[in-house]
């Protein structure tokens, strides 16, 4: 075995790991049970749906519109670190090996993804084409012929020196998948069959004459750098992540609320975790959470799902507040600073439900709207404060 | 006089039977300046986190302004101000808001602060780099801000690891000219680096930690005698002929 391949394999078994350890606390916060219990009441809306769907149904648009981001999104996880750039780069031209593992490693994975959407998109597709339908092998065999061509394609795209001929590139070749599934969705298997190779011989000497890195060191690093944060923030859900790198973010216009906290010793973990929670990547996953929910609370006028959401998205955003007290935990200064060290959890734990209460006072708006408003659903906001306010005790402790 | 800090017999380490230093025993007064000095490895880190109570002593003890952390932490922590060897800040907030923080752990009022903040800004050159984030700095300058945050409240002693590595000229001399200052005005320093010759040029007097236990302590004086060498030597040949042979 080549030493690019022994490489390749240790990083990958060291990946699986990670993985695995991280795993099981996802399933013990009984994420699969709730990931489970959506599919199967998704796939029971799919089939009430799908029996009521009318004649004129844009099924294939449909179709390729669901497909193809399952089929075209490609990325390829390599698990390059920083220190690469100068353990591997004497390598470079006996590196080989270590890609083809890293390309096979993602396109297995992605291989299932892409057959189990063709396996949903089945009973659709079955639906409005009626006999003149192919059987699932087909189209499992082409979305895996199209996953595989993608997945070179993207690889071929990495190479690319300029940022701008990359998303030129990769825009090109979703547009390309696209047109593939709905070929094969009108005209068959041959046909789209035999366009596949043609298209895939364009894209290659397209990219083949552009200006080109055998090995794209530091857009790779890049990428990789952003796939493990982007997993270890799916972690960070469930337990605390410390390898997590920050992402902070000055915003300094909000962060003048910090200076509202009283100049005195015993405020001074509070003035931390303000400017925290402010400038963390928690600020952005909240703010993203009460954008979604104010529009859809504005949309809804159905008075139990208005509930139903609001419900909802406190929870969450409570679950991710709660996650506030773990920044600076394994910091040094807290043991050094002449405060008792709880003063840490229990300020922590204040900012989060004051952030928290600012949430529900927000979402509250909405409600006043003549369309949904009933007397009881003040008992909404009441109940979130409340929640807020016991989890503020248990995070305190 | 009363020391400041006072080690006693003091046996610790990480782990529990298994003591990183020994039987280290040595006293600060007040307006004295030590040097801690060792190879790598010889325990000065180990010795500064039992002093800042991060530690818990396996024997002897550790007191500053005459209590241990233990009678009661947050006088003992208000005793002393740290500059760690290599800088640890918050990446979410700016210079300022680090100094507000210190502040406020430390209970300083607002304007002395202030007052401070500048000085310390202007002394160290930090002043455009006020509202910067620590990520945006280098190394030195981060260590400068470390440097101010620990002279910004003034207690009686300061533990200082490491100084002067990745300072600039100035930034070097900023820090000698604020510790002549302090000391002036009665505070103690525990210094430890590996710059032996600004060691010699400020401090009173020496503790040499050679595999966990002192070699040797007191003045170049004493060093010069305890280790057989000539009367005129430097801090650098002295210290070499305590610790040369069987590594640190």
């Amino acid at each position: 075995m080549s030493e690019a391949s022994r490489l390749w394999q240790e990083r990958r078994t060291a990946h699986l790991k990670t993985v695995s350890r991280y795993m099981i606390y996802v399933g013990r916060s009984g994420f699969f049970l709730f990931l489970l219990a959506a599919i199967l009441g998704l796939s029971y809306l799919y089939g009430q749906k799908l029996v009521r769907l009318p004649d004129t149904f844009p099924h294939t648009l449909v179709l390729v519109v669901c497909l193809t981001p399952f089929i075209a999104f490609s990325p390829v996880r390599t698990l390059l670190k920083e220190a690469d750039l100068v353990f591997l780069l004497p390598l470079e031209d006996r590196i080989g090996p270590y890609f083809r593992g890293a390309l096979l490693y993602s396109g297995s994975i992605q291989s299932f993804v892409a057959v189990l959407a063709a396996t949903a998109a089945m009973p659709l597709y079955r639906h409005g084409y009626g006999d003149e339908a192919q059987p699932f092998a087909a189209l499992a065999a082409f979305a895996l012929l199209l996953k595989i061509a993608n997945l070179l394609g993207h690889w071929l795209e990495s190479g690319l020196t300029h940022g701008g001929h990359r998303a030129g590139y990769r825009i090109v070749r979703w547009i390309a998948t696209a047109a593939l599934l709905a070929a094969w969705f009108r005209f068959g298997f041959a046909a789209a069959a035999a366009m596949l190779p043609a298209v895939s011989a364009g894209m290659f000497v397209w990219a083949r004459s552009s200006r080109r890195m055998p090995v794209n060191w530091t857009y790779l690093l890049a990428k990789e750098a952003a796939h493990r944060t982007a997993m270890l923030l799916f972690f960070n859900m469930f337990i605390d992540v410390p390898e997590l790198p920050s992402r902070m973010k000055p915003r300094r216009a909000i962060a003048r609320l910090a200076n509202l906290v009283p100049f005195r010793q015993d405020e001074a973990y509070r003035y931390l975790y303000v400017l925290t929670l402010i400038r963390s990547e928690l600020f952005g996953i909240v703010a993203r959470l009460t954008a979604i929910a104010f529009v859809l609370l504005l949309l809804i006028d159905n008075r139990s799902v208005w509930a139903g959401v609001f419900i909802l998205f406190q929870a969450i955003t409570g679950m991710q507040l709660s996650t506030l007290g773990r920044y600076h935990r394994h910091s040094v200064w807290p043991d050094l600073y002449p405060m008792p060290n709880s003063h840490r959890a229990a300020s922590a734990a204040a900012i989060a439900f004051i952030a928290h209460l600012a949430q529900t006072a927000l979402l509250t708006l909405p409600m006043l709207r003549p369309a949904v408003f009933a007397p009881w659903m003040v008992a909404l906001p009441l109940a979130g404060s409340a929640v807020a306010f016991v989890r503020r005790r248990r995070d305190i402790r | 006089m009363d020391p400041i800090l006072q080690i006693l017999r003091l046996s610790g380490g990480y782990i529990t039977g298994r003591p990183v230093i020994r039987d280290i025993d040595f006293a600060i007064a007040p307006g004295e300046m030590v040097g801690l000095i060792g190879l790598n490895g010889a325990g000065k880190s180990t010795t500064i986190k039992h002093i800042l109570g991060l530690l818990r002593p396996q024997q002897g003890e550790i007191r500053v302004g005459g209590i241990t952390v233990r009678d009661d932490a947050g006088r003992y922590r208000r005793s002393f101000a740290y500059v760690p060897e290599s800088p640890e800040l918050y990446e979410e907030l700016t210079i300022r808001e680090h100094l507000r923080l210190s502040a406020m752990a430390y209970g300083l009022e607002r304007e002395p602060f202030e007052l401070r903040t500048e000085t310390l800004a202007r002394q160290f050159d930090m002043r455009e780099k006020l509202d910067a984030f620590p990520q945006t700095l280098s190394k030195g300058m981060r260590q400068k801000v470390m440097i101010m945050n620990a002279f910004l409240v003034e207690p009686p002693l300061y533990v200082i690891d490491e100084p002067f590595l990745g300072l600039d000229p100035l930034g070097i001399r900023s820090l000698l000219d604020l510790m002549v200052e302090r000391k002036r005005r009665g505070a103690s320093f525990l210094i430890s680096s590996h710059i032996l010759s600004t060691l010699a040029a400020y401090c009173d007097r020496y503790v040499v930690l050679k595999r966990g236990e002192i070699a040797a302590k007191g003045s170049l004086d004493d060093l010069r005698r305890i280790a057989g060498a000539d009367p005129e030597a430097s801090l650098d040949d002295t210290f070499y002929a305590l610790v040369k042979g069987g590594g640190s």
